[in-house]
């Protein structure tokens, strides 16, 4: 009889750290990559967490009037990015000022927004679901929508063991979801891993790329995630001021947030406004002094005029960047089987 | 027998507060603030009608013996039933002073997504901008010549320049102390004219909530 109970203690404990175990999910990354920015520790990865974030990134109910969900902007075909738009649109079709940035490697970033206005991710939702452009919601009436769906209060039954919504929790799990968004399976990692190699054309533009790009767009991630300037002349609709807008230093005066490059075959248009379609529009603007304001960064002011040969052997190389199984991850899709629940 | 009683007295007044719970009190005067009724101010000269009063007291801290005791991480006051009113923790105790942080302090302000009163769904987080809204006050006023005589003043900024959060200290004088913030006081620093409304951080902020957090006081 003794030996039974003590043997239900065991199994009982096993399976336990076994469900506890199969819960918690590890932040898996390259061994190149530096470490991440973002403090896991305060919201530990856990798949039912990350299944709610995803279906709520998808949910246009996050929006007014249920017509707008974060995946309206941020498409996971366009690793996340609003493709075809140079401003981005949201609710009742109204225009943005600025092109939504592609979500990846977010456990990387230091702050959000073109300006960094967003301290921190946990946070960054609140912005597009309250502005009146965007998705013209309130967070407190989000949660009152959400108490009414059968569906959601198992998600979060799921994810917390019981059916309490917040504000807190809304928000830690659309993080989740979009930490676990990570790219590094692209052609430069597979040479960095010495798995393949660059073509003569790639390799030049590599070279290239390391002389003239590096210095803001640094590998691995692509960026520093900090702020420059680099010369575009301000729109004079738009009048964007960047991050002067959030340091009110003038010093920063269109100053925005460096993009990584990582897939960047898939997230044109490119700029803070779009304004570029094509690749090699960017590459001119870079060796041509003329376009340019006068005040940017010296690293961009050190770029020389770029050969038409030069500037196609940076793109070949540029295009080693994008990362397919990133675009086409299942796992990172619509989340059908959740929020189509009982549609069939 | 005299001498007894005197002595009873005197260890009745000396003797040291045992609580664990302070009363907050949003007053105009000597009348507990009920938003829409009209308050008149002599500052302002004219009528005032409060329709949201929220701001955040948090750290606070008991002093017990010199001995700084953590009390409470966070509490939000309103006028509606959506906050709470009272400072409250566990164990009893003989409580010298408090202190407190009215506002959120900086290193808050830049960990996320909070849970309790700092959950951002007590619409108290500047979603545009990343930072708590430490006090937020909202009404109408014929004097004041914004659209439609609203006022709007949501005091925030966590960051150098413009961090305007503040700290309080505040000896207990009786038994049963009563936090008070006066906002009749509130309203004779400020000016419409000046301005009708505060979004953004700014040093205007930063000198109200100073001025604001002087008027507080223990009764």
């Amino acid at each position: 009889m003794r030996s039974l109970k003590k043997t239900h203690v065991v199994i009982g404990g096993w399976i336990l750290v076994c469900m506890m175990s199969a819960r918690r999910i590890t932040f898996q990354y390259p061994s190149y990559f530096p470490e991440p920015v973002y403090s896991f520790d305060k919201n530990l990865l856990k798949q039912e967490q990350i299944q709610l974030g995803r279906a709520l990134f998808y949910d246009p109910i996050l929006s007014l009037n249920d017509s707008v969900s974060c995946a309206s902007c941020h498409n996971p075909f366009s690793a996340f990015a609003h493709t075809d738009h140079a401003l981005s649109h949201g609710i009742y079709d109204q225009i943005g000022t600025r092109h939504a940035p592609a979500l990846f490697n977010l456990a990387w970033h230091k702050s959000f927004m073109w300006d960094g206005a967003v301290n921190h991710l946990d946070v960054q939702a609140l912005a597009p679901i309250s502005n009146p452009i965007e998705m013209k919601e309130d967070l407190a009436h989000v949660i009152i929508k959400l108490k009414g769906s059968e569906i959601y209060k198992d998600l979060f039954h799921s994810a917390f063991g019981d059916t309490l919504i917040t504000g807190e929790r809304i928000l830690k799990s659309l993080s989740q979801f979009q930490l676990t968004l990570v790219s590094c399976n692209s052609k430069y990692d597979s040479v960095r891993m010495k798995k393949k190699t660059f073509s003569d054309q790639e390799e030049r533009g590599f070279i290239l790329f390391q002389k003239y790009c590096n210095s803001c767009h640094t590998e691995p991630l692509f960026s520093t995630y900090n702020y420059a300037n680099n010369g575009l002349p301000e729109d004079s609709l738009l009048k964007d001021y960047g991050r002067e807008n959030v340091t009110e230093k003038r010093e920063d005066r269109h100053s925005f947030k460096i993009p990584s490059l990582r897939n960047i075959g898939y997230t044109y248009p490119y700029m803070h406004d779009g304004r570029f379609k094509k690749l090699n529009e960017v590459l001119l603007f870079y060796s041509d002094k003329k376009r340019r304001t006068g005040q940017e960064d010296p690293r961009v002011r050190n770029i020389p005029a770029l050969s038409s040969e030069e500037r196609f052997d940076i793109i070949a190389f540029l295009q080693t960047l994008n990362d397919r199984d990133f675009v086409f991850r299942k796992k990172n899709q619509f989340p059908k089987e959740i929020l189509l629940r009982g549609k069939d | 027998m005299r001498s007894c009683f005197l002595f009873f007295m005197l260890h009745s007044v000396l003797a040291k507060a045992q609580i664990n719970s302070i009363p907050i009190s949003l007053m105009w005067g000597e009348e507990k603030i009920i938003p829409e009724k009209n308050y008149y101010s002599k500052n302002i000269a004219d009528s005032i009608q409060i329709s949201e009063l929220k701001g955040y007291i948090t750290q606070l801290r008991g002093y017990v013996h010199g001995k700084a005791i953590p009390l409470m991480n966070s509490c939000l006051f309103t006028t509606d039933s959506a906050g709470t009113n009272t400072l409250t923790w566990k164990k009893k105790l003989d409580v010298d002073s408090i202190s407190f942080t009215l506002g959120v302090d900086s290193i808050t302000n830049v960990s996320g997504a909070m849970g309790g009163f700092l959950d951002p769904m007590y619409g108290m987080y500047w979603t545009w901008q990343s930072g708590y809204i430490h006090l937020k006050m909202e009404g109408r006023s014929r004097a004041c010549r914004a659209p439609g005589n609203v006022f709007q003043y949501h005091l925030g900024g966590y960051s150098y320049p413009y961090n305007a959060s503040v700290n309080v200290t505040l000896k207990i004088q009786n038994k049963n102390p009563v936090l008070v913030l006066p906002l009749d006081r509130w309203f004779e620093i400020l000016s419409f004219q000046e301005t009708d409304h505060m979004m953004s951080p700014c040093a205007k902020a930063v000198q109200w909530m100073k001025v604001f957090s002087e008027q507080i006081y223990l009764r």
